[in-house]
């Protein structure tokens, strides 16, 4: 008896399901479009993942490293008053100019020199 | 697990025949992506022929045609994000599963929501229909006597795992112990709230008069 029952319900839900409206089938159609969006690779082999973690683990490493073991060439001692001169005593290229830096130092002493003779 | 064995023996087979790690990146590449669109695809026909019959179920159950159309994508979206690398065979149940977890927690909110506002209102005693008994008759009897407007407002006053278990096993088919793996129930408890269900069903579409005035 119930085999009978349940056959029957069986064929009124079928039709029952396939008997919907458009805007209900449209809705219907955007949720499975909506899902399948979600759809993100699955899987990714243990290689290929372990490949990335561990390039990205190396080079931020390397980042780290050249950052906190950088050489800095360790700055001049101010041995010069006057910033103009440290500053050209800091510049590689001028130090081989030795005439220009005899002309500074001979600039430097004439206003003393006027200044002690007057 | 079974893809990721395979693939790393593919990876150790190609190292070993001379190609280089980037070559062999970019041929599993290609492959992944053809393997993506294929589960794609089928993803989308799987869930094309389920949700006409999701629908129905979960519009019978929460008995709106809004909240059911949530909980169908809901079902849906889960599925995808987590299930989608599962064997296809494991599609189907795994879906009514889903759908029947959403279903249970959408009638626990309203009932939380019923709890909290009940001194507001009456309390609404929710009816169930007694499996009792029910005298047989001519199947044939009760085969005329069933509509779908009957079916469902029988369906409607059955407890919530009657409900699901007559779904499953008498609408979708599924065997005793694909139901039980569903419900999360024993194959006895599967039996028995299907039992319960068709007496319950029996005797109402017996007793309560045809809306349609035959």
């Amino acid at each position: 008896m119930t085999e009978e029952f349940h056959d029957k319900a069986r064929r009124l839900l079928d039709e029952h399901a396939r008997d919907l409206d458009a805007a209900t089938l449209s809705r219907l159609h955007q949720a499975r479009n909506q899902a399948l969006r979600q759809h993100r690779p699955f899987g990714i082999s243990w290689l290929t993942g372990r490949y990335f973690a561990g390039s990205a683990i190396a080079a931020c490493l390397a980042l780290v490293t050249v950052y906190f073991y950088q050489v800095q060439p360790p700055p001049l001692p101010s041995i010069f008053e006057d910033p103009i001169q440290q500053e050209t005593a800091e510049n590689i290229e001028l130090l081989d100019d030795l005439e220009f830096m005899a002309w500074l130092v001979i600039e430097e002493d004439v206003p003393i020199a006027a200044a002690t003779s007057s | 697990m079974g893809v990721e064995t395979g693939v790393h023996a593919d990876y150790l087979d190609l190292l070993a025949a001379g190609y280089t790690s980037a070559e062999w990146h970019t041929r599993e590449g290609c492959v992944r992506q053809e393997q993506q669109e294929r589960v794609r695809d089928r993803l989308n026909q799987f869930l094309s022929e389920v949700e006409r019959s999701a629908f129905r179920m979960a519009e019978i159950a929460v008995r709106n045609p809004d909240d059911a159309l949530d909980i169908v994508q809901d079902t849906m979206i889960k599925l995808v994000e987590k299930y989608a690398h599962k064997p296809e065979s494991e599609w189907r149940p795994l879906f009514y599963s889903i759908l029947r977890s959403k279903i249970t927690d959408f009638h626990r909110r309203g009932t939380r929501t019923r709890k909290l506002f009940r001194w507001l209102s009456e309390d609404e005693q929710e009816t169930e229909l007694a499996a009792e008994a029910v005298n047989s008759g001519p199947a044939e009897e009760f085969a005329r006597e069933l509509t779908l407007e009957r079916l469902i407002s029988g369906l409607q006053q059955v407890s919530e795992r009657q409900q699901q278990a007559f779904m499953l096993r008498t609408w979708q088919g599924f065997n005793v112990a694909e139901t039980a793996k569903i419900m999360q129930c024993t194959q006895g408890s599967v039996k028995t709230h299907l039992s319960r269900a068709t007496e319950a069903l029996l005797r109402f579409v017996t007793e309560t008069p045809d809306q349609e005035g035959s």
